[in-house]
């Protein structure tokens, strides 16, 4: 271990002596890290943030379509599907969008009953009475209200006013940060909704394996409505959001293989240099396996170092600065949320790809190089060294 | 009745050759030496002679075609590489010709260079630079960089860097080649008194010495046991 941290501490001053092809190689590989982990953790971010909706959702939501549009939705259209043995239960949900042109942004308006999976209250209580609404903290924060505070909101038969009775939070920026729960009443008010028509059905299954059956049996029910399956929401936001990652990774990776190119024929080129370093190592005692060592050890500190800064501006980045143009190019170009911040989130297994895609093949390059710059020829350095 | 002790330094029948296009050049004639503990001894020769693969072959740098060498009873030419190399580190120091000092690197790091495979500088090493440092008189100079000294410090360095392992036997490729009157002397004198002093302060352990040069002032030189003379690759 002693030799190891002597030959790194070596490997390291070495670096530093070799300033301008450590910065120039090190620029180069920091760069394309902190595109990489940046392009990594933001798709990863995104998978989480919807990771963490998916279990909350039903496992179908069914949806009247007519002429191809969506339609309200009787809530009794699937009455005799209570009964099936696999439908634990069939929630009629009231929801719909409400622009709010000071934010150019849309408000998902809910009724509490209509969702299954409730956020967390950070402050006050859900509404209880007409005239009250409980909005996520994002949002809140965005218009800058509180408890008490009242605010005016654009229904189907003009401004209606509200007041804020909570406010709650979620693990999930997708949910919290645009979502509004009102009564039943005060939802349909908003969105102009008739009495016993809904925007979907949520349908619970008590085993869930058993949805492509109950789907067949609601087509029968319902000629033209839309089954919505749970599994197929997370195809298509795993879809969504990884080829966006993909196609940015498929334009980083061709990037990192040029480089990697460019650092090769860089650390094939200075081989003089090296050579001579190599030979006055060999004379100062210096074993062969100790010189490789150290070689190895410097291409591993600078790939790590440049790896380590990439990853943390990566995250600097994302979390703290929002990642401008990288997070329209990820994200798409639509203002459905009033604030989209991502939750910050680094864990090991994205780590070790990361070092995996960085660290690795550039401590590999230079492996051919060290062996042959390692590998002097004592007798000439014995004539003609410096 | 007790064994003989081995020499420090034997070398037998040593001949080397290189290819150069067609035709195969003979450096080495089957070389032959000894050389003892607290021995000063010059291998004068004019140049391309073969002094300097004769010091490397010696030293372990370089594999002779064949011949013999051993370091205190021990073949270098049998052993692997490995245990050649721990042999080399262990009882051997060389100071090239060019000196072989990293321009960039202070004085003090240059000396400390064979130290790090060990794991670098203990409190007992960083005592023995100290005392390197003094006894060579660049102590001021420890946190100088190398491309910032004299000819003579440069030498003064390579000598402290060879001697930082105290090795059993020092290896010298030109060491005045490129100095002046009294940097010569100095160096001299350095090497008398390295002969005829041990770092235990026992007998048996001072270093043999092994220089190749042809400047005059060494080999005319009453410090010096002996001189070797090579010539086409023949000691005569």
């Amino acid at each position: 271990m002693k030799r190891f941290l002597s030959l790194l501490a070596f490997a390291l001053a070495s670096l530093i002596r070799r300033k301008r092809r450590s910065l120039s190689l090190g620029f180069g590989l920091l760069l394309i890290a902190f595109l990489l982990s940046a392009a990594l953790l933001l798709h990863d971010s995104i998978r989480a943030e919807y990771e963490r909706l998916i279990p909350g959702m039903a496992e179908l939501s069914v949806h009247q379509l007519r002429g191809g549009r969506p339609e309200r939705i009787a809530g009794d259209a699937l009455k005799e599907l209570e009964s099936h043995p696999g439908v634990r239960s069939i929630t009629p949900r009231v929801w719909g969008y409400l622009y709010l042109p000071p934010l150019s942004a849309n408000l998902t308006v809910m009724a509490k009953n209509g969702d299954p999976a409730l956020p967390t209250i950070l402050d006050g209580t859900l509404p209880d009475n007409e005239g009250e609404l409980t909005i996520g903290d994002r949002l809140a924060h965005s218009l800058g209200l509180r408890p008490g505070d009242s605010i005016a909101l654009p229904g189907a038969a003009g401004f209606q006013l509200f007041t804020v009775r909570g406010v709650f939070t979620s693990d999930s920026s997708l949910l919290a940060g645009d979502l509004a729960l009102f009564t039943e009443k005060d939802a349909r008010s908003l969105l102009g909704y008739d009495d016993e028509l809904y925007t979907d059905l949520a349908i619970a299954l008590s085993a869930p394996s058993e949805a492509n059956a109950i789907a067949a049996r609601i087509e029968k029910l319902l000629p033209g409505a839309r089954i919505v399956e749970r599994s197929a929401i997370e195809r298509a936001y795993a879809l969504s959001f990884g080829q966006r990652a993909g196609f940015l990774a498929a334009l980083l990776l061709p990037i990192l293989g040029s480089f990697l190119l460019i650092a090769w024929d860089r650390l094939s080129g200075s081989s003089d240099e090296e050579r001579y370093e190599a030979g006055v190592l060999l004379i100062s005692g210096w074993e062969f396996r100790d010189i490789l060592t150290f070689r190895i050890l410097e291409s591993s500190a600078l790939s790590g170092i440049a790896a380590a800064l990439g990853i943390s501006l990566a995250y600097l980045y994302l979390f703290i600065f929002d990642a401008p143009l990288l997070a329209d190019l990820l994200l798409g170009w639509s203002s459905l949320h009033p604030t989209f911040k991502l939750t910050p989130m680094l864990h090991g297994s994205q780590l070790l790809m990361l070092v995996a895609i960085l660290v690795l093949p550039f401590t590999a390059i230079s492996i051919l190089p060290a062996f042959r710059s390692a590998n002097v020829d004592a007798d000439a350095l014995l004539r003609g060294g410096r | 009745m007790t064994a003989e002790k081995p020499k420090l330094l034997e070398a037998e029948g040593i001949k080397q050759s290189f290819v150069d296009g067609a035709k195969t050049v003979e450096i080495l004639h089957g070389i032959s030496l000894a050389l003892d503990r607290g021995e000063l001894v010059a291998l004068a020769g004019p140049s391309g002679s073969g002094k300097s693969t004769l010091l490397a072959i010696l030293g372990g740098l370089v594999l002779p075609r064949s011949g013999t060498v051993r370091i205190d009873g021990v073949d270098m030419i049998t052993l692997r590489a490995h245990h050649l190399s721990r042999l080399r580190r262990e009882k051997i120091g060389f100071v090239i010709q060019g000196l072989g000092l990293l321009p960039a690197m202070t004085v003090l790091d240059n000396i400390a260079l064979p130290l790090i495979p060990s794991g670098g500088a203990e409190r007992a090493d960083r005592e023995r630079l100290n005392t390197l440092l003094e006894r060579l008189e660049i102590s001021k100079l420890a946190s100088t960089r190398i491309d910032k000294l004299s000819g003579g410090e440069r030498q003064r360095v390579a000598i402290a860097r060879a001697l930082v392992l105290d090795p059993a036997l020092l290896l010298l490729d030109e060491p005045t080649a490129s100095l002046d009157k009294a940097n010569a002397e100095r160096v001299l004198a350095l090497l008398t008194e390295l002969r005829q002093s041990a770092s235990n302060g026992q007998s048996e352990n001072r270093p043999g010495i092994l220089m190749a040069t042809h400047d005059p002032r060494i080999l005319n030189s009453d410090a010096v046991d002996r001189v070797l003379e090579l010539r086409e690759g023949r000691l005569v």
